[in-house]
């Protein structure tokens, strides 16, 4: 009796259970779910069928969030990449006035504050990076999280204007091989608010890279949502990837993921997570639509914060991992895969640590609805959830 | 001049005493008395249209509040899946938006009540979650708001809420009999006992009387700050004010019935004084009972408690003394026999019908508010009733300064230390 008086509601961090117990718990949970199938998890139509039909007494289409992020921005944003834009007199200028090297790819990235919805009805205060133009075309530049996929080829000499348009001192900093000035990491090299910053280099090591502000707190200014990806591709001279397929719309079907996570109440830990910001924006009718057979390459990169991993796994098939892509890896006859796997590790799950990245790179051989996750079950019900959708 | 003065202050002494000069309140007096209240109205039209927020010139972010009031789980059954039912209402200044419910850290399907899933200031909403969920798990439920914040509710043990059905309405009501009338009524059973003590051992038993009164009292007390002090109430009713507000004026009114029954019946016989108290008393018990029933279904309701056996032999055994209590005032009467069974049995029924009504209260409907309301008129109802037995202790006795001795001191310590040892076992 006592001890009903002593009321238990309390408000806690949203993780307040992390003892093995609940762990445990919700892992047979999410097990049985799993039992239930692809139908049981058609996010695109949550109803509680309460279905006297299904002798099993778990009721379906019960996980994930209520509703559907608005906007397209994930949907975009996986296959977005932005070569640059023809190079403005003023970089130009810039480029002559420090002897810099002609520029060969140019770009004009601002910092904005914006709210983002990271989950069906959930806002969240972003810090966002914007780009103004892709090639010829004016963007809208609002920010958005992530910032744009950057993509160009290795020894390429890359400009970068950075125009700081938020409320806190911001830098880009971007993984790679550059001179210390261009770094934009240290207090010195804090752009402050409505200030700019020419950032310079020679696009090197090819292979998958990021990018991300390193303004101080560190921590609070990755967990914002200042980070996009950064992709050097090989120099011919050393080969190329085999070319990815297309899928039904003729889309290639080469995809940006950026493992990202959302503290929303400031505790320290993500209430959120997902692949490219919206939790499982990736199901029902927004699954990903993938060609059997053809070759699907993913970019995959971890930008987590608050938890040391994230992880990838897809269902019913294996992939390539290409550690940071800075190996080529082709595809070919029996053979030749057979020799691959050698060289490249062959998995269903890779771990990935904050700022780690790979290139995956699969064929579906069967049709269907297939999940994709973290395998760490926690991630996966908090958001991190998708699916490809593998047509003939 | 002198004289004067003093006729006038002795004429305003007089007014004062019968109510004041001011015996004309005319329509002036009216119009008067609602200018300020014209003043507040436009004062108010003021803030509302010049928020004083935006003298800083900053955005305040809203203040969001949620408290959980109830969590009904339920099972399976041909019209809904296994369930938790989850009750909430709005405890802060700014409408709050429901966009995410987490079980146990996923993100997990749910409708609500009101659909827009806004819930205003104090507004309450109904969130629905179909989980299938385990007997005896603990459960975390994590509401998430369209900004992000996160409100938290642990089901420390998922047990079936007892649905409203024959079954568990005749469940609760055994269980108030139990633990609430027998006990009474074998306490009552000491009436031929008490008749035949001497007056020195009937202030003993009075004293005794006054010990577990006042055990209860505190407890009741406690206990009713411990409910208003937790997370389930909204801190915008002042459940910790509500209870001493309540408590004090149940002393009071009760005060009034006292006086007004004694006034009333005149110089009539003592044992007519003695047979009000003693209803006064049962009262009293009747209320804090409601008070026990109410958290004893709420704790069956919640999961907190299984009602094994031993717990209610623990309630029967602390409340027999309960039917001790009642019976002391009566013990210098006579009554002929079938008059004394006639009241026996509805002092029993007063004092210890309340735990069913309680009982099922808190087993159907679980409300902190009305648990901490009830806890309350309990609390004050014993109070006034120890007051009532020590002045009537009092004024029977020529020299009051005899009835500290160290028989009444034993009496009184007695008193506490049944309740404390009965309550041991609870």
């Amino acid at each position: 009796m006592k001890a009903f008086l002593k009321s238990n509601s309390q408000i806690v961090p949203a993780k307040p259970c992390s003892d093995g117990n609940s762990r445990r718990r919700f892992m047979r949970i999410f097990g049985s779910s799993l039992v239930l199938g692809v139908s049981g998890l058609a996010f695109s139509n949550v109803h509680a069928d309460h279905g006297a039909a299904s002798n099993n007494s778990i009721p379906k289409k019960l996980m994930g969030a209520v509703g559907h992020v608005k906007g397209d921005y994930p949907e975009n944003f996986l296959r977005s990449f932005y070569n640059g834009q023809p190079v403005p007199a003023d970089a130009l200028r810039k480029a002559q006035s420090e002897s810099w090297p002609k520029p060969d790819v140019f770009y004009e990235i601002h910092a904005l504050d914006r709210d983002i919805e990271i989950a069906p009805g959930v806002t969240f205060p972003g810090w966002t990076f914007g780009l103004k133009r892709d090639g010829d075309r004016e963007l809208p530049l609002q920010g958005n999280i992530p910032g744009p996929t950057l993509r160009c080829r290795e020894g390429q000499e890359i400009l970068i204007k950075f125009v700081n348009q938020g409320s806190h001192p911001h830098t880009i900093h971007f993984h790679g091989i550059h001179e210390y000035e261009f770094d934009g990491a240290m207090p010195e090299q804090f752009v402050f608010p409505g200030q700019e910053f020419w950032y310079r280099f020679k696009a090197e090591p090819y292979g998958l890279h990021l990018y991300h502000c390193h303004s101080s707190p560190l921590k609070h200014h990755i967990h914002k949502g200042l980070y996009g990806v950064f992709i050097v591709d090989p120099d011919p001279r050393w080969g190329t990837r085999t070319p990815a397929g297309k899928d039904s719309k003729g889309r290639i079907q080469e995809y940006v993921m950026m493992m990202n996570g959302f503290d929303t109440n400031f505790d320290g830990e993500n209430e959120v997570y997902s692949v490219n910001t919206a939790a499982f924006y990736y199901t029902g009718d927004r699954a990903i639509p993938v060609r059997k057979n053809e070759l699907v390459r993913i970019y995959l990169v971890n930008i987590t914060e608050f938890d040391p991993i994230n992880s990838f796994h897809v269902h019913a098939n294996f992939f390539y991992a290409i550690r940071t892509g800075t190996r080529i890896m082709t595809w070919g006859d029996e053979a030749h895969m057979e020799k691959n796997k050698h060289q490249f590790e062959f998995t269903d799950t890779v771990m990935l640590c904050q700022g780690e990245r790979t290139i995956i790179e699969m064929k579906f051989p069967h049709e269907g609805m297939y999940m994709f996750h973290a395998h760490q079950s926690e991630f996966a019900e908090l958001g991190w959830m998708a699916f490809f959708m593998v047509e003939a | 001049m002198n004289n004067s003065s003093e006729n006038k202050r002795a004429k305003e002494k007089d007014d004062m005493e019968k109510g004041g000069p001011m015996k004309k309140f005319g329509l002036s007096t009216l119009v008067l008395a609602v200018i300020p209240f014209i003043l507040l109205g436009a004062f108010v039209a003021f803030l509302l249209l010049q928020d004083p927020r935006n003298v800083a010139g900053t955005k305040f972010p809203p203040v969001e509040e949620i408290i959980f009031e109830r969590i009904v789980i339920q099972t399976e059954s041909e019209t809904h899946p296994h369930l938790f039912l989850v009750d909430i209402r709005n405890d802060g200044p700014d409408p709050v938006t429901i966009a995410q419910v987490l079980v146990d850290e996923a993100y997990w399907y749910f409708t609500m009540t009101p659909e827009d899933k806004v819930l205003g200031r104090l507004q309450s909403g109904t969130i629905e979650i179909p989980y299938h969920w385990t007997e005896g798990d603990a459960y975390n439920i994590t509401l998430l708001t369209a900004s992000g914040v996160t409100f938290s509710h642990e089901i420390s043990v998922a047990v079936e809420s007892p649905p409203m059905s024959v079954r568990y309405f005749s469940f609760f009501a055994l269980i108030g009999f139990y633990v609430g009338i027998i006990p009474i009524m074998i306490g009552l059973a000491w009436y031929p006992s008490l008749r035949r003590l001497t007056v020195n051992s009937w202030n003993f038993i009075l004293f005794l009387t006054v010990g577990l009164l006042v055990f209860l009292g505190v407890e009741t007390v406690v206990e009713g700050l411990e409910m208003s002090g937790g997370n389930m109430v909204a801190e915008t009713f002042h459940p910790a004010v509500l209870f001493f507000i309540m408590l004090i004026s149940t002393f009071l009114l009760l005060q009034v019935f006292t006086e007004r029954g004694r006034i009333s019946s005149g110089a009539q016989s003592e044992s007519r004084g003695g047979l009000t108290l003693a209803y006064m008393v049962a009262l009293g018990i009747g209320l804090h009972n409601l008070g026990e029933g109410l958290a004893i279904g709420t704790a069956y309701n919640t999961g907190e408690i299984t009602l094994g056996a031993t717990l209610v032999i623990g309630f029967a055994l602390h409340n027999t003394t309960e039917g001790l209590a009642i019976i002391s005032p009566l013990a210098r009467q006579s009554f002929n026999f079938k008059q004394l069974i006639k009241h026996l049995i509805l002092l029993g029924v007063v004092a210890g019908a309340p735990t069913i009504v309680g009982a099922w209260l808190g087993g159907f409907a679980p409300s902190l508010l009305w648990g901490i309301i009830f806890m309350a008129i309990g609390a004050g109802a014993i109070f006034q009733v120890v007051y009532s037995i020590t002045a009537q202790i009092f004024s029977r006795t020529e020299h009051p300064i005899n009835l500290f001795n160290f028989t009444n001191f034993a009496g009184l310590m007695l008193g506490f230390g049944v309740m404390f040892g009965t309550a041991l076992m609870v």
